[in-house]
């Protein structure tokens, strides 16, 4: 992207050098043309390497299925030997794809894919071939760990997408079985290195902006996950801060591309905290949660509970540490969007110690709807349409949502709505003294 | 060069693993305790493993005289087994620590979690049995009719376990005297006649 960039701002800086007389028309054409079959056998590359992995994927699965067919007329031994033949084979790419420093891109991404695939496969067949009982959270665990280093040597992002998906899914398994997920973070540190690497190189590439959303997506799945839920609601406030932070790391660390989906923290952390403050506008949320209602089921683990208290104060920590820095940039607007957490705390602890969800559930109405009033203000002070329509969307869905909510009491709708009504009446009426005194000095 | 190494490793890691994998059942089967489960009723698909006839073993609860323990659910236990007057198998006594001089099988306490009595219910060890994806549909229909002795079915079925150092491997499905494999064989045989 880097250097796409780069050639559109040459292509752009031709003509001016052609009417100062640098160069002619006809060397500007060459230029043009050369740098056009750079950027034509990049984007080439890369529809190679696309096309050799999905070509790679469906061979593995129809020589999979081949087996398959004719598998009653193996022997044990044979069947052993089927077992560990596409592994090896594998290993032999890996090898040469790893030893030859001319492999293309594709072929490692192949390479590796391929042979993560025989590691499962390999597994998976020995398991059929004795009859062993099922438990999926070993079987991925075992996996995952065999499929890590390849994640390094073979610098393959694919690999690593496949990598959280199954730490991700391993987690949920774990879960389900009775156990506790705790492994999942040693695991998902395992993939820091690798993934700190790709973004300190380019943190704008495509590459990074792939790896760091789905790292956000599996961080986002895999913390729900591991949770003991010993203390009911806690997920709020763990939830807020992460996206908060999330947001908060997007704006200060990368951003500084102009294009918006290089920005995967930001775009990821901004949606987490519409969707969640929205979701915190109902009553359900708030009910019966709290340390009245802690809870040890049958079948918890202390050991997880305690991490559960790690990772409240860890990622509050973390997010008092970045608003400190955040609100350096004295952007009220994004300000107002990264104190979630504080909102979040505040209406968990009213709603804890009262035991009671309508005072915490009508803060955050309010606070949703104040999002949306300085979105307004902010947009159309500074002519941008865009967020303008951002704040009146966040307004109307609140305030409809709140309309046909059936949980709250019709008269407690109507005294609020009613306030709500007056405040906006009122506030209109500020703001058009305000404006009207800026333009009497303008 | 350091890479180099992690490779190496990497790749003897992912090689010794399943092999490990064969040398334990492979011992299971050769010097295991042999034991006959009859077994009970329950063709669920995994896209990992293939296609499997789901087992069920006649009684999955055992015993834990300790009442001064609350087992929980997904604590993993050690259950000794015993064979009763007809020659099948049962799972027996329930111990938090490894049994001495005696069979057993390392299992979890499932849910819901008997504490009447002093039983709990323990995770069936053998719970599948693979079979081609073919003829695992009649393997299972099969397999039903004999656990609910439909047909006039009078014969059990059950699977022939190995037990060895708290690990069970299932050796052969039977429906009445039969392997299954061969019992699928012989219908389809008779049902072209």
């Amino acid at each position: 992207m880097k250097d796409k960039k780069a050639i559109n701002w040459l292509f752009s800086e031709l003509p001016i050098l052609i009417q100062e007389g640098f160069i002619s028309n006809s060397q500007a054409t060459q230029i043009k043309d050369y740098y056009k079959a750079v950027s034509r056998s990049k984007n080439r590359n890369i529809i190679l390497a696309i096309f050799s992995l999905i070509g790679t994927v469906c061979i593995g699965l129809g020589l999979i299925l081949l087996f398959a067919y004719n598998w009653e007329i193996f022997t044990k031994s044979q069947k052993l030997i089927i077992a560990f033949l596409p592994l090896v084979v594998s290993q032999i790419l890996v090898i040469l794809g790893f030893s030859n420093e001319k492999a293309s891109v594709g072929a490692r991404e192949c390479f590796s894919v391929f042979n993560m695939l025989a590691i499962g496969g390999c597994i998976s067949l020995i398991s059929q071939i004795y009859h062993i009982p099922g438990d999926v959270e070993t079987f991925l665990l075992t996996w995952m760990l065999l499929t890590l280093p390849l994640v390094y040597v073979m610098k393959s992002t694919v690999t690593a997408f496949f990598y959280l998906v199954g730490i991700t899914w391993w987690s949920a398994a774990a879960q389900i079985a009775g156990g506790h997920s705790l492994l999942f973070w040693p695991l998902v540190i395992g993939y820091v290195p690798f993934y700190l690497i790709e973004l300190k190189m380019n943190p704008y590439s495509s590459k990074a902006v792939w790896l760091s959303s789905i790292f956000c997506l599996c961080l986002t799945v895999g913390t729900g996950i591991s949770l003991e839920k010993v203390f009911p609601g806690l997920w709020i406030i763990i939830y807020s801060c992460f996206f908060s932070v999330t947001f908060m790391l997007g704006k200060l660390y990368f951003d500084n591309s102009n294009v918006a989906w290089q920005k995967p923290f930001r775009n990821y952390g901004l949606a987490g905290i519409a969707i969640l403050s929205y979701l915190f506008t109902f009553q359900w949320v708030w009910k019966d949660i709290g340390w009245y209602h802690y809870s040890i089921a049958v079948g918890n683990i202390e050991i997880a509970n305690i991490v559960d208290c790690i990772i409240v104060v860890g990622s509050f920590c973390l997010f008092g540490y970045l608003i400190k820095l955040f609100t350096k940039s004295k952007d009220y607007i994004q300000i107002s969007f990264a104190l979630m957490p504080i909102v979040s705390s505040i209406c968990y602890i009213l709603a804890s110690a009262l035991e009671i969800e309508i005072f915490s559930t009508w803060i955050y109405n309010f606070y949703v709807i104040y999002l949306g009033i300085i979105c307004i203000v902010h947009g159309v002070r500074n002519k941008l349409l865009g967020i303008v329509n951002v704040g009146i969307i966040i307004i109307g869905v609140t305030i409809l949502t709140r309309f046909i909510d059936a949980s709250m009491g019709i008269m407690e709708r109507a005294v609020v709505f009613l306030i709500i009504g007056v405040c906006f009446i009122a506030f209109n009426l500020f703001l058009s003294k305000k404006f009207s005194k800026e333009e009497s000095h303008e | 060069m350091n890479k180099t190494y992690i490779l190496v490793a990497a790749l003897i890691a992912q090689i010794l693993i399943p092999t490990s994998l064969i040398f334990s059942n492979q011992t299971i089967l050769e010097n295991g305790d042999v034991y006959k489960f009859k077994t009970a009723p329950v063709d669920p698909y995994d896209i990992f493993r293939g296609r499997y006839v789901a087992l069920g073993v006649e009684d999955t609860r055992a015993e834990f005289k300790n009442n001064d323990i609350n087992l929980k659910r997904g604590q993993k236990v050690y259950v000794t087994i015993t064979v009763n007057h007809d020659g099948y198998a049962q799972f027996d006594q329930i111990s938090i620590n490894k049994p001495v001089g005696q069979s057993y099988v390392t299992t979890q306490i499932r849910w819901p979690v008997y504490q009447k009595q002093g039983f709990y219910n323990i995770k069936n060890p053998f719970n599948r049995y693979y079979m081609n994806e073919n003829k695992a549909m009649a393997a299972e229909m099969a397999y039903r009719r004999y656990n609910n002795k439909t047909d006039n079915e009078t014969k059990d079925a059950y699977i022939i376990v190995r037990v060895l150092g708290g690990r069970g491997l299932i050796e052969n499905l039977f429906l009445g005297e039969e392997p299954i494999e061969d019992y699928l064989r012989r219908t389809v045989k008779e049902s072209k006649i």
